[in-house]
């Protein structure tokens, strides 16, 4: 091994990348993760038929608000906490989970209050928000892999949630099994349903995180 | 050859940033000197593990993740985080695990200009007295549970229970 001045020397010398190359390459991953969510989502399945006329319905824009400020939160998290000095701080951690727990309150009651009008369709959500949700969840992997997260947990959870949440915020601009549920409660039970993707990918960020994310 | 700078300039740093090689290899210089100190200190008792081994692998780790580093943070404790995660992956290959103390000393970075990096003596004092002692005697002092239980006239799961308790609380400090 050479001794530690001689790999001073040689480190110098040697090309390294910047932190503005860096946070584009972050952006480039991020702008990738959410376009190939719309991609595959509306590509392949297509926007729901009556789109133009839901996005005035507020029980629509509601659901695609809370899916969007999901997803921007989470992307901007994981971003911070991509350093090796940067973690959650207990109150981001406290607000993130209390909005989880609030949103799989709600909208489980509306699920429960309209289960004699829910079909088995609607569990096609978990199948299709799951499948296409491995293109950001790679995407996202790969802006971590060019990181060097300090938190392991956390940058475990952040990137299931923003991957699944951008998979879903996708999907929602397909989905319309809310028709088949009584307003304005339908909407708000379907995200319920997207919920129940959330721990799939939780389950795939545990395994491949470590895999693909040593540093 | 080391620097010869108690503080790293923040002139230096910025023209390391800017790409200045000879800045750079300063920076490197000053770095493996604090990293050197550090190494040396926690490792003095573990066997397997060569301190400046350690240094050139941080030193490599920082060069190839360089660009995590955010300029606009101090530099030490992003310099310590990355210390602190070879560290971690060293004492892993040799199957051993990380005592509280020198994971708790490489993460404050007690040189650190960062007033939100404690020192591990005031981390400790801000706990309730029982935590502390419990901390001290079981973990700093490696006395087993029940000789700590018998000087704390304590049950021994009630030992316990104070060391996770103080564990936790002293984890969210140095990691809020």
């Amino acid at each position: 091994m050479t001794s530690t001045d001689d790999l001073i020397q040689t480190l110098a010398t040697s090309p390294r990348s910047s932190a503005r190359q860096h946070r584009r390459r972050q952006g480039g991953m991020i702008a990738l993760a959410l376009g190939l969510s719309l991609l595959l989502h509306l590509g392949i399945l297509g926007p729901r038929p009556d789109l133009a006329v839901v996005v005035a319905a507020p029980d629509f824009n509601l659901k695609i608000l809370l899916l969007a400020a999901l997803a921007a939160f989470s992307l901007i998290l994981l971003r911070r906490v991509s350093t090796p000095d940067s973690a959650l701080s207990p109150a981001v951690q406290r607000s993130g989970l209390l909005v989880l727990a609030l949103t799989l309150l709600g909208s489980g009651s509306a699920a429960f209050m309209l289960r004699s009008s829910i079909t088995p369709e609607v569990f096609a959500c978990v199948f299709w928000i799951g499948l296409f949700g491995t293109a950001p969840l790679l995407s996202l992997l790969w802006l971590l892999r060019n990181a060097a997260p300090g938190h392991m947990a956390h940058a475990t959870h952040l990137l299931a949630l923003a991957s699944w949440s951008c998979s879903t915020l996708a999907y929602t601009l397909h989905c319309n099994a809310d028709l088949s549920l009584p307003a304005p409660l339908g909407n708000l039970a379907m995200l319920f349903f997207y919920l129940l993707a959330l721990p799939l990918f939780l389950a795939a960020a545990h395994v491949l995180r470590p895999v693909f994310t040593r540093w | 050859m080391e620097t010869p700078v108690d503080d790293l300039s923040p002139s230096l740093l910025a023209a390391a940033i800017g790409g200045d090689g000879m800045a750079y290899a300063a920076v490197l210089h000053w770095s493996a000197g604090r990293l050197r100190r550090r190494f040396n200190r926690l490792l003095h008792s573990t066997h397997g593990i060569e301190a400046e081994d350690l240094v050139q692998e941080t030193l490599l780790t920082v060069h190839a993740k360089w660009h995590t580093y955010d300029p606009r943070r101090p530099f030490a404790p992003w310099l310590m985080a990355v210390a602190r995660h070879k560290l971690i992956d060293a004492l892993r290959r040799q199957h051993l695990h990380l005592p509280l103390e020198a994971a708790l000393d490489v993460a404050a970075a007690d040189e650190a200009p960062s007033p939100d990096v404690p020192k591990l003596a005031p981390l400790l004092a801000s706990l309730p007295e029982a935590q502390r002692s419990a901390i001290t005697l079981v973990r700093l002092e490696e006395r087993s549970i029940a000789e700590a239980a018998q000087q704390l006239s304590r049950s021994p799961g009630a030992v316990k229970l104070l060391v996770h308790r103080g564990m936790t609380a002293l984890r969210r400090k140095v990691n809020p």
